[in-house]
């Protein structure tokens, strides 16, 4: 064999464009890697067993959820969280529209909802409203009841697709 | 819910990973983890050493054979969702794919994980058990390959060895008559009842026909009363009605908190005289 | 009936709105958004442990052996304590509510010689992680001998095995009264119609856990304590009276925190362990639940039984109500509402509705059962008394031959003021308008005929009503009227810059509905300012203002009340120095839009900066004899119990083949007086139907015949997600209170009181074609499936089409 197996390992990752290191247990998820070893909490943990949605990051673009993946699994990979999206000290037009239609309350699934919402804009910058809805039905809120989630959602939408004409001209 | 303790290693041969897990009786593959995360969260599973498939080079393939489509353990739910060979040659994977928990599950779960993981209500089992497929694995004693009928023994069980690492599972593309019905609460939820149902249309007859059942049943299972109706008539004679009720008097439903087995054997009843009706008119 | 002496904090100033009444984007949400919230989970201290539960296995058992040592002994642990190690420091929290027949209970903070319950609390483990605590926790010795557990909440309240010894009889409630002559009612009555209600376990299941952090600092005797409780003074009273720290050196910390609902309205074994072990230790130690733990040792809601009955005269008025509530209390009382919150609640508080019903009569029983204990949760009893009245009405307009709209046009209240039996005014309300707007709303002929067409088609919708009046702001008052002793008061600190700005405190700590919004529009308008020059603080620190709980729909009209009062301290300070700078009279000034300004001469103005900044520096610009403090506190307390009213109308269609529920939509109207924030108000109804759709049909917490509970992850306690959630229609009436500040009535809890109602009587209007009429919550595939398969289906060509 090539490597031992290890119960500690050295891991390596770019988060949000930020190359971080640690020494860490093979155990330890990329959740609490990303929350107090990368020392970024905007990421939070509602169930630690893959339902709620809350812990959702982007892996290599992709949405994740990083209670289910270890930090060792992400050795070399791309990490994008909620600390990525705001723009400077602007609230990005996602941030924005969910301010507006008041999609959020006590806030603490949002960071879920937004990346998952950014990984499906960034794949396709007109979804159909049952590609809102799938995307959407796979993490939890208490407080919104949803609607003004997916009316935030359709707003960037909207607004996305104005700013794209812009550039057009 | 933390994990508890165990030792990691990602190798960069296939050889090296049978090697690992032969190494230890409790060492268990780690491929999506979406189904082994949960497990060890709750302390339900304690492994001895995890070997991490992601950097074995080969397993996340879909390659066409011309009658069927071998696609490797690694490939996910979602890059079957996206593939257009799958939606071309296999639309009842395409078709099934999507009732797969949420995207963000499908952009990390595979294939080979959940079909290893035998889960009576995951949907891969039924459907890899209705099309006859069959799953190609590697251990200390060379490669095999394993039939559908002969894999899904058990909850959680198949007959993959302790050492055995599932690496393709190759789906016989010809059976262009299929069902796939699901029940299922919410979006995502684990289905209360799964029926697919597979065949290949010849002159208005349906030649071998699969019928398999999850979610609904202890362990997958095909529905033999069901395939005798279907393959001794003509398609245009089988009532769907006829079919639910051999369906219903075959099986012996589970029961829990989400549904008691008389409720459970009704909606096998349903789903499959749905499958018979979407047979027959695809036919 | 006992009524409140009259106090000056009670009244409150006229503000004219500028802000309230505005959709103002909330200031909590740029932090939130860009993951800068602070939740407990998020704060850290130097040096600090982390603790982890060992929570029994059992339902009802006997401790024959429990062994510390191998975890002890275990990596990275500090300390492991027993119930042995604690109860010399605190023998247990009592729980109980000051009503006729409520037997107090003792909470061990760790279970001593026996558990009643499965995740009840038996050893705490510190360690210099949560996984490391958990390694070590699963070293546990123990053994139990066990005993029966009671699961069955008629069978323990009628006698049999003892689940808490503490109750003999099984029963920690037991009280009843009756207003007027109910038993002539029925006697007399033409017909009466009856039913057994049951609305189910549940969980608030907020998205953020429960977490708790420590710090006591020896040397100067301070602790510090975070929680994401909506409690914090009363839990720092509770430190202080239960474990002796000195009051004068406690403080509570409140955190962003991610939902309460209720649950975190509590005070916990796990709140009062940590400041022990932080003592012990000389090190801070932080617990955060995780979401098992929170399924199951969380406080449990909402199950009962309710038994009603409407005795109707030939006409179909009803001319009196009986209701006998018995709820599943679990295990202890959990303090401070104790078992009482569920069927006390469901029986006392508002026991006709919203119908003019002159006489009633009510029971209220607990039993004790070897379960979580239960709590709180949004809208408490109310959801079941509300559900059993508001189903019950639907069951006797099928008697009568009325629709559910004219039945209960027929029998609501019309004009106000207007005394229910117990003696309790209700001074003002919209219960015949809300009726009206629904009606329209839903369009109800077309929905008639569209019933009857799909009907035909095979295809089972459904239209179910629930009207509501709801008990809010919760105050001294709310408290005396109904029976009750408790002491409600909360403060708020308001303070104008030199730059014309304001800063704000309120007592209350806010879990996700906007309070430092909405108390940022009340200030403004108060002190005449822009909203956005408003700087608020919710209960931070139990060192600024008081507050009596985020709880019970008041934060919005106890708060504001407060600010407004606060402010008006203030605004007349300005006044006074405006009047004399502008040499008019104080009472011809006016603050608006940031100006002070002459009222009827134009021209004759200054900023309010101005002022400020010469109150703060320019002595030539005072009247006599002036203190310029531009600081002020001041309480606030309703001088009368206050209720918002409203109506949900729910739109189902069943599935026969499966027996799910396809929620279609919700139409809402909700009078809560005057609104500070529409999006904040119709969020919190959006919220709370949900939850109340939930309750209804897709949670339940399950527990087996031996006590061990079946529903542990969110796996198997499916909240609602997205593709099951319905749009909604919401409508706003407005009939102001007319003693609150500005009008404002309160709100949050009404659509988990009273959708559930809505969505039985949605489903059994679905059913209708069936013959079968439900009354047990949740609304599982299986009992709609079983409903409609039933020997009494009607027969449908389309069911046996091929």
């Amino acid at each position: 064999m090539s490597i031992t197996p290890e119960e500690r390992l050295d891991v390596s990752m770019t988060i949000n464009g930020r190359r971080y290191r640690a020494t860490v247990e093979a155990r330890r998820t990329l959740a609490d890697f990303i929350r107090e070893d990368a020392q970024l909490p905007g990421t939070k943990l509602g169930c630690e067993h893959g339902v709620c949605g809350a812990c959702t990051v982007l892996l290599d673009d992709l949405p994740a959820r990083s209670c289910l993946t270890l930090a060792v699994q992400a050795e070399g990979r791309h990490i994008r969280t909620v600390e990525s999206l705001a723009d400077g000290h602007e609230l990005n037009p996602l941030q924005r529209a969910f301010r507006e239609q008041h999609g959020l309350q006590c806030g603490f699934c949002t960071a879920g909802f937004l990346m998952t919402a950014t990984a499906l804009l960034e794949e396709n910058a007109s979804p159909s409203r049952e590609d809102i809805v799938e995307t959407v039905a796979g993490s939890l809120c208490r407080c919104t009841g949803y609607q003004t989630i997916v009316s935030a959602i359709e707003q960037a939408v909207a607004e996305g697709q104005i700013d794209t004409k812009g550039d057009d001209q | 819910m933390k994990p508890p303790k165990f030792r990691y290693v990602a190798p960069r041969t296939l050889d090296d990973a049978v090697a690992h897990l032969a190494s230890d009786l409790d060492a268990k593959v780690l491929s999506g983890g979406q189904s082994l995360m949960p497990l060890l969260a709750m302390r339900l599973a304690a492994p001895s050493v995890l070997v991490d498939l992601q950097h074995v080079p080969g397993l996340g393939n879909i390659e066409d054979e011309g009658t069927s489509l071998l696609i490797g353990a690694r490939v996910t739910h979602r890059e079957i969702e996206r593939s257009a060979v799958i939606a071309e040659r296999l639309p009842i994977l395409s078709s099934a794919v999507v009732h797969i928990a949420h995207p963000q599950i499908r952009s990390r779960g595979t294939l080979g994980g959940s079909t290893a993981h035998a889960d009576p209500s995951g949907e891969w089992p039924t459907i890899l058990l209705a099309l006859g497929a069959t799953m190609h694995a590697v251990s200390p004693r060379g490669r095999r390959t394993i039939e559908a009928d002969e894999f899904f023994v058990g909850p959680f069980t198949s007959t993959l060895a302790e050492d055995e690492i599932l690496t393709h599972v190759s789906v016989p593309a010809t059976r262009t008559a299929w069902s796939f019905q699901e029940a299922a609460v919410k979006k995502g939820d684990y289905g209360l009842a799964l029926v697919a149902a597979t065949g290949i249309p010849r002159d208005g007859v349906l030649l071998d026909p699969r019928v398999a059942v999850g979610a609904a049943v202890g362990s997958v299972r095909r529905l033999a009363e069901v395939e005798r109706l279907l393959a001794e008539v003509p398609m245009t004679d089988v009532t769907a009605d006829e079919a639910a009720v051999a369906a219903a008097a075959s099986i012996d439903p589970i029961s829990d908190i989400h549904g008691n087995s008389e409720y459970r054997r009704k909606l096998v009843a349903s789903l499959v005289r749905r499958a018979v009706r979407e047979l027959r008119n695809g036919a | 009936m006992k009524k409140l002496d009259s106090h000056q904090h009670m009244r409150t100033p006229v503000v004219a709105a500028r802000s309230v009444g505005t959709r103002v984007l909330r200031s909590e949400d740029p932090r939130l958004l860009t993951g800068r919230g602070e939740f407990i989970a998020d704060i850290d201290l130097p040096r600090q442990l982390h603790v982890a539960f060992v929570r029994s296995p059992v339902a009802h058992a006997r401790i024959t052996n429990l062994d510390l040592a191998a975890i002890r002994d275990a990596d990275g642990v500090a300390l492991a304590w027993s119930g042995k190690d604690v109860a010399p420091f605190c023998e247990g929290l009592v729980g109980e509510m000051a009503v006729e027949g409520c037997v107090p209970t003792t909470m061990p903070l760790l279970a001593v010689d026996e558990v009643l319950y499965v995740g009840e609390p038996v050893a705490v483990v510190v360690a210099d992680s949560r996984y490391a605590a958990e390694d070590a926790c699963e070293l546990i010795d123990w053994d139990f001998e066990e005993l029966p557990a009671v699961t069955n909440m008629d069978a323990a309240a009628a006698g049999g095995p003892v689940a808490n010894p503490q109750l003999p009889d099984n029963l920690g409630l037991n009280g009843s009264a009756s207003f007027g002559d109910v038993t002539a009612a029925f006697d007399q009555a033409h017909q009466v119609v009856e039913g057994r209600f049951y609305t189910c376990r549940v969980s608030a299941a907020p998205m953020e856990t429960r977490g708790v952090i420590a710090d006591y600092e020896w040397a100067s005797k301070a602790l510090r304590l975070w929680s994401n409780t909506q409690m914090p003074h009363y839990l720092k009273y509770m430190l202080t009276a239960y474990l002796g720290f000195p009051e004068q050196s406690v403080e509570v910390i409140t955190p962003d925190t991610g939902g309460g609902f209720g649950m975190k309205a509590h005070v916990y074994p796990e709140e009062m362990l940590l400041p022990l072990l932080a003592r012990e230790l000389g090190r801070p130690v932080k617990w955060i639940e995780d979401r098992r733990e929170n399924l199951i040792a969380g406080a449990h809601a909402h199950e009962q039984y309710v038994d009603i009955a409407y005795a109707l005269d030939s006409d179909g008025k009803i001319t009196g109500v009986r209701t006998d509530a018995l709820g599943d209390g679990g295990a202890y009382h959990m303090p401070p509402w104790s078992m009482a919150v569920e069927p006390w609640c469901a029986a006392v508080m508002t026991p006709t509705g919203i119908y003019d019903v002159p006489v009633a009569a009510y029971t209220y029983k607990a039993a004790a059962t070897n379960k979580t204990p239960i709590g709180a949760y949004r809208g408490v009893g109310y959801m079941a008394g509300t559900f059993a009245r508001e189903c019950l009405a639907d069951d006797a307009a099928r008697a009568l031959g009325m629709s559910p709209f004219e039945f209960r046009r027929h029998n609501v209240v019309r004009e106000f003021p207007w005394t229910n039996p117990q003696g309790i005014v209700y001074q003002e309300g919209s219960w015949l308008q809300t009726i009206d707007a629904l009606e329209e709303m839903v369009d109800y002929p077309a929905f008639l005929r569209r019933q009857a067409e799909m009907r035909e088609q095979g295809r089972y919708i459904g239209l179910g009503l629930s009207c509501f009046v709801e008990s809010s702001g919760e105050s001294t008052a709310t408290s005396l009227e109904h029976g009750l002793g408790d002491i409600y008061h909360d403060t708020a600190t308001v303070r104008l810059n030199p730059n014309g700005t304001a800063n704000v405190t309120i007592g209350l700590s806010a879990q996700g509905q906007g309070l430092a919004t909405t108390m940022a529009q009340m200030a403004a308008d108060t002190l005449g300012i822009k909203v956005e020059d408003v700087s608020v603080q919710t209960a931070r620190s139990t060192s600024h203002a008081y507050g009596s709980g985020t709880i019970g729909s008041r934060g919005a009209v106890i708060a504001g009340g407060a600010v407004a009062r606060a402010a008006d301290v203030v605004r007349e300070k300005v006044r006074q120095v405006a009047a004399h700078m502008l040499e008019a009279s104080t009472d011809d000034i006016e603050l608006v839009d940031g100006h002070a300004s002459v009222k009827g001469v134009s021209n004759s103005s200054l900023s309010i900066a101005d002022v400020a900044t010469a109150i703060y520096f320019d002595i030539d610009s005072w009247p006599e004899d002036f203190e310029p403090s531009l600081e002020a506190t001041q309480a606030y307390d309703p001088s009368q119990a206050m209720f918002s009213n409203g109506g949900h109308a729910i739109l189902v269609e069943l599935d026969a083949e499966t027996g799910f529920v396809r929620f279609e939509k919700v139409f809402s109207v909700e009078d809560c007086g005057t609104v500070i924030n529409p999006n904040i108000v119709e969020g919190q109804i959006r919220g709370g139907v949900l939850q109340g759709i939930g309750a209804s049909v897709f949670e339940e917490l399950a527990y087996d015949e031996s006590g061990q509970i079946l529903t542990t992850t969110f796996l198997d306690y499916g909240l609602p997600t997205m593709d099951v959630a319905p749009p909604f229609e919401i409508h706003h009436l407005e009939t102001p209170s007319s003693h609150s500040a500005s009008g404002v009535k309160g709100m949050g809890e009404s659509g988990l009181i009273a959708a559930p109602a809505a969505v039985l009587n949605a489903v059994n209007d679905a059913l209708s074609p069936f013959g079968v009429v439900l009354r047990d919550l949740p609304l599982t595939p299986e009992k709609l499936l079983g409903a409609m398969s039933g020997a009494n289906a009607a027969p449908s060509s389309a069911l046996s089409r091929d």
